[in-house]
Order: structure tokens, then sequence, then C-alpha cells
């Protein structure tokens, strides 16, 4: 019982954010700009991503001059950036989708952003009240997402495709579809191999990928590219188009149960980077406390301050996708130093980091604002450095004192 | 807050040329879903981010413009009634 929910635990942190609304909109965009490129583009990522993942979490063969070569000193702080902005950001966005399901599907006369709130607090009270159950209460959300998903997708493959053929007028490239579909990979370097499982990280991958894949062809069957293309609600339109106001309803529960476990993942893992970042210091309760409420209050800040309704929120999620991605590439990398100097193994895991550098290049590159987009991942980088070296120095004179 | 007073601005920029003076008039869903499909009516949608984005419900035929950029609504026709909603 044990080993079967180390295994749901693994299972449900490496599909997170596939299954959120964000990712499910990602898929659909990109499914109607590049079409079977897509498929391919997603095959690609789950072998880059396998080869990273082997490189991480097989434990041998490390060089005695440690991980202090190589981007060994900016990946810390890349990492945490990205988990803090995403954390940030993208949950503030996907409440706000969570509200607007919630009201538009189920009860009309509750506010969309009172449900946005009463979700986020529901999150928060279960991680201060009952903090040995959130990896269950994670299985459960998560769970409940796939069920919501896997009946709209299985309802639109096995249905007779009604598209009509629609281009575009754009020509898809793998290089600039690689990229997205790396995207969807995100979360794969917390998959922890373990002793009972050590073949989880496949596991993760695996159904990342196949579902992926089935909600693209599901998407490529029932709706047309170009009205796929510019849809902010692909994932909506697919299930209304596929089974009607039931389909809207499970849609519109997976958005809201996609989010939850989005928001309580990511607050795990934010945590979880935030101690290991200052591992010199016997924390204090009271910081350990405030730590974990400041990012939730930094949320209910940004849904207060009417950030949901700024095209800015867009910018700074893609910002902290960017980061991400960079973020995966300097761990892959990293693990390459690590390794001794023998031969095909070091070099294929550079080949690996390099590709997933490259990607994070072009997604900067084709991205329709690339100088706010990297401007902003550069301050979240400044920002997270002057958080830790602050909080370092805050803390090392009061501990002296204790 | 910013969102209603970016509302309000982006109303007063877009009636003041109208017309000299004129009251702001409110309408209810109802009044407007009677009037649902006139030629002389133009509903402009004025939700922003994900207000909008991640909205299912949108009125049909509705125009949408973003908050700051109402003031192209000034070369439109003074005789149509111009009914804004947002978020």
């Amino acid at each position: 019982m044990g080993q079967t929910s180390t295994l749901l635990t693994t299972l449900s942190l490496s599909c997170f954010w596939v299954l959120s609304p964000d990712a499910l909109i990602l898929n659909g965009q990109q499914t109607g700009r590049a079409g079977g490129y897509f498929l391919i583009a997603l095959l690609l990522a789950a072998f880059v991503i396998f080869l990273s993942s082997r490189a991480l979490h097989v434990p041998v063969r490390l060089s005695a001059t440690g991980t202090k070569k190589g981007p060994g000193r900016l990946l810390p702080i890349a990492r945490l950036a990205a988990y803090l902005s995403c954390t940030l950001f993208l949950s503030a966005g996907m409440l706000v989708s969570a509200g607007y399901s919630f009201n538009e599907t189920f009860v009309v006369w509750f506010p969309n952003f009172g449900f946005a709130f009463l979700l986020l607090g529901l999150i928060i009270l279960l991680h201060l009240a009952l903090p040995r159950y959130v990896n269950h209460v994670q299985v459960w959300l998560t769970a409940a997402a796939l069920v919501c998903l896997l009946s709209v997708i299985g309802a639109a493959l096995l249905s007779s495709p009604v598209t009509p053929e629609s281009s575009t007028g754009e020509a898809p490239t793998l290089l600039t579809t690689l990229p997205v579909a790396l995207l969807l990979f995100l979360g794969y370097e917390k998959q922890g191999r373990n002793d009972h499982h050590p073949s989880s990280p496949l596991w993760g991958i695996s159904l990342v990928v196949l579902f992926s894949i089935a909600l693209s062809l599901a998407f490529s069957r029932h709706l047309p590219a170009d009205r796929l293309a510019d849809s902010t609600i692909p994932h909506l339109r697919l299930a209304r188009a596929v089974m009607g106001d039931p389909g809207r309803m499970l849609m519109s529960g997976a958005v809201i149960f996609g989010t939850a476990a989005f928001v309580n993942a990511m607050l795990q893992l934010v945590r979880h980077h935030l101690l290991r970042a200052l591992p010199e210091l016997q924390l204090p309760r009271w910081f350990r406390g405030l730590s974990f409420l400041a990012l939730p209050l930094a949320i209910a800040s940004c849904l207060l301050s009417g950030l949901a309704g700024e095209l800015l929120l867009e910018t700074l999620i893609f910002s902290s996708l960017l980061l991400w991605l960079l973020s995966s590439a300097l761990t892959t990398l990293a693990a390459g130093s690590r390794l001794r100097p023998a031969g095909q193994g070091k070099v294929a895991v550079f080949a690996v980091g390099t590709v997933q550098l490259v990607a994070t290049v072009i997604f900067t590159l084709t991205h329709s604002t690339p100088v706010p987009l990297l401007g902003y991942a550069l301050l979240f980088l400044a920002v997270t450095a002057v958080l830790l070296v602050l909080l370092t120095r805050a803390l090392k004179p009061w501990l002296a004192l204790h | 807050m910013k969102r209603v007073m970016l509302c309000l601005l982006g109303l007063l920029f877009a009636i003041a040329p109208l017309s000299t003076v004129m009251a702001v008039e409110l309408m209810t869903k109802e009044e407007l879903k009677a009037q649902l499909g006139s030629d002389d009516l133009v509903i402009v949608d004025v939700r922003a981010g994900r207000d909008w984005s991640t909205s299912e419900l949108k009125i049909k035929g509705a125009l949408r413009v973003e908050p700051g950029d109402l003031g192209q609504l000034a070369t439109g026709s003074k005789d149509k009634v111009y009914v804004f909603y947002c978020a």
C-alpha cells in the first residue's frame, strides 16, 4: 500500500501541470497552429525529457568535483525564480479561470472571484491544518481532473470526426513547435526515482506524452485549425462540441480540479526549494510558517489588484514559463557536469541540455513580445537572487544570538 | 477597483464626443435581451485579460474593444445605442 501510494504521489506530481487549464489551452492552440508537427514534437520532447530524467535521477558515476562546475551557481536561483513566479502568476490566472468555470457552469449567482478566493483559501487551510494529507489530496485532485478529461477525450476519439478542412495560413515547423511541446513536460525534474519504483520517472513521462497526444487528436478531430489556434478556451469548445452541456460540466470540473492540483503542487514545490536554498541555517518555526503564508497571500494580492483583468498577466505567465524551461535546461547541463568524464553518457546529457537551451531561446524569439518576456524573466531572476541574499543575511544574525 | 475606474474612464471617453451633455444610463439584462438583433444597437464587450479570455459566455454580435481603445468608437454612428458590458 505504501509503495502504491508513493507511486501515485509521484505520478500525480508529474502531471499536475499538463492537466491544468493553461496547459490544455497551450495544447489546443498548438494543435491548431502546427497540426501533425505538434504530435511529432511531443514524441521528440518525450525522448529529450526521458534522457534528461535519466541523467537527473540515476545517482551513479558522479564526478569528484561535485556540482560547483558548469551552471551550478545560477541553477538554484533560476529554479527558485521559476517556481516562485509560476506559482504566483499561473496560480492567479488559473484561479480566475476556475472561478469563471464555476460561475458560468454550475452556480451562476456565486461570484467568480469569490470562488477563486474560496479555492485558494481551502488549499491554504489544507497546508496549515492537515499537512500530512497534502499528498493524498494531490492524488485525489489529479485523479478527479484526469477522470473528467479522459471522459471528454474518450468521447471525442470514439465519435466520428466532424472537422472541416481548414488552415491557419501559417506554415508550421517542428522547430517552433518543439519548445511548446517541451513546456508540457515541465515538472518532470521533480519526479523522484525511488527504490520501490525505479522506473517511476518513465511512467510519469509516458502518462504526459500519451495524454497530450490523445488530447491533441481529440482537438483536431472536432475543431477546425483556425478556431483552435486563436481560441482562448479550446478545451471548453471541444467539450461542448463533443458532449454538449454534460461535456461543458465535465470540462469545467476538470478546470477546477486541475487548478486546485496545480496550486497545491506548486506551493509544495516552492516551499521545498526555498528551504533547500537556505540549507546552512536551522530555520525557526516562525520563518517556516511565514514563508509558507507569504506566497498564497501574494497570490491573493494579485487577484485583489485586478491583475487578472490585465494583458500584462499573460506576459508574466509566459516569462515564468520561460524561466522554468531555462531552469530545466540548466538542471540537465548541471547533471551532465556531475558525470564522470566517460564518453557517450556525458556527451548525450550535454546534447540534451543544449537542445533544451536552444528550445528556450526559440520560445523567447517566437513569442509575440520577446523583449518584455525576457525583461520580466531577468527581473524575476534578479528579485529572487536579492531575496535569497537578504533572507540569508537577515536570518544569520538572529540565529547567532540564539 | 482599478478595472471599474478604467471602465468608467473608457465610457466617458467614448460618450463625450457624441454629445455635449449626456447622462450614462444603465440597462437591465431584460431590456437588453428585448433589443438584441436590433440594427440600432451596438453591444461593446470591454472585458479585459482573463475576464474575457476564460469566459465561455459572450454576447453574440458584441464588439470587443479593449478598455483603453474605446476612442475608436467615437467615429461610429451617433444614432445608435451603445451598450458597454464588463465583468
